[in-house]
């Protein structure tokens, strides 16, 4: 629907398109309640032609090296933009290196990657072709193959004023991956007052989150739910991966990973930076253990002695972090 | 005015008479050897162990290519080239006559274009850009590489089968370096051509330092700092400059 719009708007601006200026037609992205505004660099505003393209881009997949994976194969809507696989299959179903994070509220990210090797959105998109075990195509070709497309081409025309190139590329994908906003869920109703919105069973929960005994929301914080730090969990004495050294090179950030946002977490299974944990509950034991000694390990992390009951508490509260709305939002969903 | 215009007729008549031009043509070539003879991508050599080895690929980034003359001005030949060793590389510039005492450049990108930068701002034909950069900028930690050396060798003397991987990408503000080489050349009546000669062989074998291929083969940089440091060093030293 939202599509035919565009097309008869497109054809009516066809017309008249020396007064169409490439900033026209502000998207009106929905900023949840209690969220900040977003950050937008100044070369990429929102607007409804750029979120329209990069949406075409990121569930086109022509761009990738068999023409079977896009950006929404494993980073799938029904999933918040995460994948329910442990480490997503690629091109030719090769198995990548980490989990694919969830998109929901990647706007709001400082840094890309579980070891924020990129600042950008917009640098980000490049990485996946640079893969063998993701698109594994040359971006170069990805982008040529799109400006060969009629549509896409002039669809880049009304967004960027250019042709489709690497600019138009990663700007739009990018555009796009900023409207996934995700802010609705029984937990954000119930700090908006509703008290119904979460059980007494979650809003126990909530309290042993927040609390000092747990502390898990000590990273876990802020309307993202994480502080954007990076942190030794104790889930290895030795890391294979080593994350944040892997950018650093020094010792002192082995074994350490981004933060991740806890919203929609009930729907972004497996966890952990290698999906060693398939479930919620492993996860919560994992932290209530204490994990293993490291050198580095954040001091937070220590036996819980949880009880049962308590632990339920928690996975209630975790669970009221889904946003249904999110998921089912049609502005998502491949057209 | 009538002054300046008749100065300057009398001054375009005086130069012409004399015939002394005022600018000529500065080419630098990047050219590769392995012990000697030039390098050509996909043949195999001898490495000093007396095991076969081949180059698959070998580019680099030069940035800052200047001529500086005898009274120490200097002139800019070229911002950043990209030297891909699989093919021929020269770039040109047109400068005043004049004598000439070093060539001067840097092997890497400058930090300021290294730093927080996106590939997908430079046009096209820049070497900076998404395509011109294609497999030379890390997208998992971004950045350029500076130096991409990369083939195949054996542990065995068997010429016929080459299976051993080794690759190094070095890049990171902290390995751009700047060369400059006392070379006297002048412009006046004729153009001139420098080389700057990259001596493959030395990349592994230096004066004080060996790498041994069976044991340290693969550095990102920052997976493998120290074998970084070490092919930079060797790098650096393998560099000549004649024309």
């Amino acid at each position: 629907m939202r599509w035919g719009c565009v097309i008869a708007l497109f054809v009516l601006l066809g017309c008249n398109k020396s007064e169409w200026r490439p900033e026209d037609r502000t998207y009106n992205a929905e900023v949840p309640v209690g969220f900040p505004p977003l950050s937008i660099p100044d070369d990429n505003a929102l607007t409804d032609f750029r979120v329209l393209l990069g949406k075409q881009l990121f569930f086109d997949t022509r761009i990738s090296g068999d023409g079977t994976v896009s950006c929404g194969s494993c980073h799938k809507p029904e999933f918040a933009f995460a994948d329910n696989q442990a480490v997503s299959p690629g091109v030719e179903g090769r198995i990548g290196f980490r989990n694919a994070p969830s998109l929901a509220n990647v706007g709001y990210q400082e840094k890309l990657f579980m070891d924020g090797g990129v600042p950008t959105l917009e640098l980000q998109v490049l990485a996946p072709f640079d893969n063998h075990a993701e698109m594994d195509l040359s971006i170069t070709k990805a982008i040529e193959m799109m400006r060969n497309d009629e549509h896409i081409n002039a669809l880049a025309q009304f967004a960027y004023g250019r042709e489709m190139d690497a600019f138009v590329f990663t700007r739009s994908i990018a555009a796009f991956e900023r409207t996934l906003l995700s802010g609705n869920s029984p937990y954000d109703r119930f700090l908006r007052g509703d008290s119904s919105a979460l059980s007494p069973d979650a809003i126990a929960g909530m309290e042993l989150f927040f609390g000092q005994r747990m502390a898990c929301g000590s990273c876990h914080t802020g309307f993202l739910l994480t502080d954007q730090s990076y942190s030794n969990i104790g889930l290895y004495e030795e890391y294979a991966d080593v994350g944040l050294q892997r950018v650093t090179t020094l010792p002192s950030d082995n074994g350490k990973f981004k933060v991740p946002s806890l919203r929609n977490v009930a729907l972004t299974a497996p966890y952990m930076h290698d999906d060693s944990r398939m479930l919620l509950q492993q996860v919560i034991e994992h932290y209530n253990s204490g994990g293993k000694n490291h050198p580095v390990k954040d001091e937070r992390i220590r036996p819980l002695l949880m009880s049962m009951e308590e632990k339920m508490q928690l996975l209630a509260f975790l669970e009221g972090l889904t946003d249904i709305g999110f998921t089912e939002n049609q502005a998502f969903q491949p057209e | 005015m009538s002054r300046i215009v008749l100065l300057i007729a009398v001054a375009i008549a005086f130069s012409g008479c004399l015939k002394k031009r005022e600018e000529g043509l500065v080419t630098i070539r990047m050219k590769s050897n392995w012990a000697g003879e030039s390098l050509v991508i996909g043949d195999v050599y001898t490495n000093n162990d007396g095991n076969p080895i081949m180059v698959e690929q070998f580019k680099a980034y030069l940035t800052d290519i200047a001529i500086v003359d005898e009274n120490g001005a200097e002139f800019p030949i070229s911002d950043v080239f990209l030297a891909d060793f699989s093919e021929s590389n020269g770039v040109s510039a047109t400068v005043p006559a004049s004598k000439y005492t070093k060539l001067r450049f840097s092997v890497g990108v400058p930090a300021e274009i290294n730093t927080n930068t996106d590939p997908a701002t430079y046009p096209s034909s820049s070497p900076l850009s998404v395509s011109g950069s294609e497999g030379m900028f890390w997208t998992w930690n971004s950045g350029y590489i500076f130096v991409k050396f990369e083939g195949k060798t054996a542990f065995t003397p068997d010429a016929s089968n080459l299976t051993e991987p080794y690759a190094f990408h070095v890049g990171s503000d902290a390995f751009y370096t700047t060369h400059e080489y006392a070379i006297d050349f002048e412009i006046g009546e004729e153009d001139e051509t420098l080389n700057i000669l990259f001596d493959a062989n030395k990349f592994l074998n230096g004066t004080d330092d060996v790498i041994n291929l069976q044991q340290d083969n693969l550095t990102h940089t920052m997976d493998n700092m120290m074998l970084a440091n070490r092919f930079v060093a060797l790098f650096n030293e393998s560099i000549s400059v004649r024309k």
